[in-house]
């Protein structure tokens, strides 16, 4: 039961750990907690369903899911953010704030009130772990896909050199620009990649949960920012570990302590880990 | 090669930069000398366009550069080394060097570049897997001056190269700057509050106080002026003008 | 007078009582929280259920206040000790677990909420006339403009605008930031709970759903609206927020666009607010 637990909270924590790395690349590069990070999120699920029940196509879907959030991400960026460049930290925060009530309420427009389920086949196929955990096809499928995009994320930060100046413009922003480094591309890039990760994830989640909605995005995004901090925001390595952890304590705390408060237990986890450590797991000392 | 004329600036309200108007000829070293707070490291933010000029224009060579972006500005070959140093500490050595070249395209002649440096700056190979937050205070500004120099610029502005450093460790660096301009060519604008050195190293100077330009001359005349020994020279009021 | 009207005036009055709480935490100290609504409703639980118990209004009102300002301190005491940029999302947290406090626990009512909740006895005699409770709503705003007044001029409000400006510079001076922040916290709670407890009595049913991240959202829109900072502000954004909807109630599906583009438009065009003076910079200083 644990073990089954731990395997679940791990696939769950893998999705939030994409989003979180979105999240902790932006406040990392830019400065600002994109609170709509989880609207993004949500878009991206949308984006794929709509196509799904348009075209069949998943492939396609997938794309149209990963462009909407993309283009959902350059808007806000453009829209909420870039005015506010060298204000009060406030002032972007509250904006995003602002956005992310906007950009549900018009989902909740455009696409009505109500879940739509996913229009996928699945065979309900389900390996053992050890014999102690059952992790299904699809659990398998969510936690490759996240795991292979953290994993190229980080080669692309690490290896190349648009990577290492995305960590050069959050090290000094003066100094990457004496050394010719477009800072405006730089922040357009951060968004993309933070935007795109979170589009999958939503398309992850619609299909895991078979329910999208023009809310869905809320509350993970939350959860996911708390992911964000708990491992040690701007950390790359921190943003996995965070959202990892994080799915397994929640879904550890609602099977033994009460699944009634199961949105709690992410909250209480990120108080807990600050009080411990303040600047997160991974976090460094600034 | 780099003109400015008629340059204003402002920092918020305050008027930093009052109609300065200088030039660098190619292959010259040009100092900037003046007090704290006078204007110098202004002049050379607003040339490499990190701050923004009110007015006046700043050229290279014929072309207008003045509100141009940094990396533009960058691109068109000035290189600037910060005052401070500001390396990217968290990152290695190797890595503020690709990091200078970025907007280069030429990957073959970047990699060259890089062990050229190496070669130059023989400390910056030894270490270059190493955290540039862990160098030495002269190490830091010899791998800045490196990070600038991988963009391949024919204007060098170096910011108080000597802040912080000890005596021996700033000849070594001013030995590297004469080297670069002796050798290479490079024009170099230099920024420094030890009048001294500067005087000592440039062809021409020019003495900024409270964002004007009250002197200019050869390095020789301004060494001799007594104006100049007096205020920043450290020679006495009895010593120049007895 | 319409007796719509009136109560449109009322809820004007609570939400003024509200959002000036808020801004005592947002706009005089400089943090941000994103639970406000948390203390409102915990406010109204507690005043409900204290006088279904049988208390009167007078006990169930100051023990509301005094009660929800000692939750505002239990939740000052881990919230404060992180990184200012972290509170947002803390109190955001807190939040979100107050709200599955009020749907869970049988003694709220669950997510149908509390009922029967008696009316605001005075002297004895349950008040049932709106313009009576309108006029106690009133004064009791009134009592609460002074103190935030004298707050704000007060040395407390000055070491406030301190650690609102800079807070490391703050503890140069000798100020203890931790000790004034809570402060902040606690007095806003006081207020919030109060706002509550007039809640409770007045409209004799609560549920959950009042008092969720949505409500937190739409206070600190008052606030930001009339400017933060700024006490005839808060007054301000209360009014226009609470009658608008009334006004638009055609338009009501549109409400959280308006909410949310409301919030963007201010902080690009006009993030001083209202009333909020001429740079928000001189309010919050060049932030980090």
């Amino acid at each position: 039961m644990l073990f089954q637990q731990l395997v679940n909270g791990l696939v769950v924590g893998s999705v939030y750990a994409l989003v979180a790395l979105g999240y902790t690349m932006i406040y990392g590069i830019l400065g600002i907690i994109n609170f709509a990070q989880g609207e993004i999120y949500m878009y991206g699920a949308f984006g794929a369903v709509i196509t799904l029940g348009a075209t069949g196509d998943l492939s396609l879907a997938v794309l149209a899911g990963i462009g909407s959030a993309c283009i959902v991400g350059v808007l806000l960026e453009r829209i909420a953010f870039r005015p506010l460049r060298g204000t009060h930290p406030l002032i972007p925060l509250i904006s995003a704030i602002g956005a992310s009530i906007l950009l549900s309420s018009v989902a909740r427009l455009l696409f009505g009130p109500d879940d739509r389920s996913f229009p996928l086949e699945f065979h309900p196929s389900s390996y053992s772990i050890f014999g102690a955990a059952e992790i299904t096809g699809l659990q398998l499928v969510i936690m490759s896909v996240s795991v292979g995009l953290m994993v190229i994320l980080s080669l692309f930060v690490n290896l190349t050199k648009h990577g290492k100046a995305m960590v050069a413009v959050a090290m000094d922003n003066d100094a990457a620009r004496l050394s010719g480094i477009n800072v405006n591309n730089a922040y357009m890039i951060t968004f993309l990649l933070g935007s795109a990760l979170s589009g999958v994830a939503g398309i992850l989640m619609a299909v895991y949960y078979n329910a999208t909605s023009f809310s869905m995005g809320t509350l993970p995004g939350l959860k996911a920012f708390s992911a964000a901090i708990l491992g040690g925001v701007g950390s790359i390595p921190g943003a996995i570990v965070g959202g990892l952890v994080l799915g397994v304590a929640e879904n550890l705390g609602a099977a033994y302590i009460s699944s009634n408060f199961k949105d709690a237990f992410a909250f209480i986890a990120l108080v807990l880990v600050l009080i411990i450590r303040p600047r997160g797991i991974m976090g460094s000392r600034k | 090669m780099l003109q400015i004329r008629n340059l204003h600036t402002y920092y918020g309200y305050i008027h930093a930069v009052k109609g300065v108007s200088l030039h660098v000829k190619p292959g010259e070293i040009v100092a900037l000398i003046g007090g704290n707070g006078a204007g110098k490291s202004t002049i050379l933010r607003a040339i490499s366009g990190i701050v923004k000029a009110a007015s006046g224009d700043i050229l290279l060579g014929d072309a207008q550069i003045t509100h141009l972006s940094s990396d533009r500005i960058l691109k068109n070959g000035i290189g600037h080394v910060p005052e401070g140093r500001r390396l990217f500490r968290g990152l290695s050595v190797r890595d503020n060097l690709i990091l200078g070249a970025y907007s280069r395209k030429d990957r073959a002649r970047v990699r060259a570049d890089i062990e050229e440096m190496e070669k130059l700056f023989p400390i910056l190979g030894q270490r270059k897997r190493q955290l540039a937050g862990t160098l030495s205070g002269g190490e830091q500004q010899m791998l800045a001056i490196a990070r600038a120099l991988m963009s391949r610029p024919k204007v060098l502005l170096l910011d108080e190269p000597s802040m912080g450093l000890a005596p021996i460790v700033t000849a070594q660096i001013y030995e590297q700057i004469r080297h670069l301009n002796r050798d290479e060519g490079i024009s170099i604008l230099l920024v420094e509050q030890n009048a001294r050195l500067a005087l000592n190293l440039a062809h021409r100077g020019y003495v900024i106080e409270t964002g004007r330009i009250v002197m200019e001359g050869q390095s020789g005349e301004l060494r001799q002026s007594n104006e100049i020994q007096r205020a920043y020279l450290g020679k006495g009021y009895r010593e120049v003008w007895e | 007078m319409s007796v719509y009207f009136l109560h449109v005036l009322i809820l004007v009055a609570i939400y003024a009582i509200l959002a000036l709480s808020l801004n005592i935490i947002v706009g005089f100290a400089g943090l941000v929280s994103l639970g406000h609504a948390a203390f409102f409703g915990i406010g109204a639980y507690l005043s409900g259920l204290l006088m279904i118990k049988g208390l009167g209004f007078v006990e169930a009102f100051l023990l509301s206040g005094f009660i929800t300002a000692a939750l505002g301190l239990c939740l000052a005491l881990p919230a404060l000790r992180v990184k200012d940029d972290y509170l947002a999302i803390v109190t955001l947290g807190f939040g979100i677990i107050i709200t599955l406090v009020f749907l869970n626990l049988d003694i709220t009512g669950g997510p149908d909420g509390l009922v029967g909740i008696p009316p605001v006895t005075l002297w004895g005699k349950p008040v049932y006339s709106k313009w009576a409770f309108l006029g106690l709503t009133t004064a009791i705003l009134f009592v609460m403009i002074l103190s935030a007044y004298t707050l704000k001029q007060s040395k407390i409000g000055r070491a406030w605008a301190a650690i609102r400006d800079n807070d490391v510079t703050a503890m140069f001076m000798g100020i203890n930031i931790y000790s004034y922040k809570t402060l902040a916290f606690i007095t806003s709670s006081f207020w919030a709970g109060l706002a509550g407890s007039l809640y409770a009595h007045y409209t004799a049913y609560i549920n959950p759903h009042t008092f969720s991240m949505h409500t937190s959202i739409k206070i600190l829109a008052m606030v930001v609206l009339g400017g933060i900072g700024s006490i005839t502000g808060s007054l301000l954004g209360a009014a226009v927020l609470v009658i608008l909807p009334e006004v638009l109630r055609p338009l009501a599906d549109y409400q959280d666009i308006f909410y949310g583009a409301l919030l963007v438009l201010l902080m690009v065009f006009r993030p001083q607010g209202i009333m909020g003076k001429v740079k928000i910079t001189e309010i919050f200083g060049r932030g980090r």
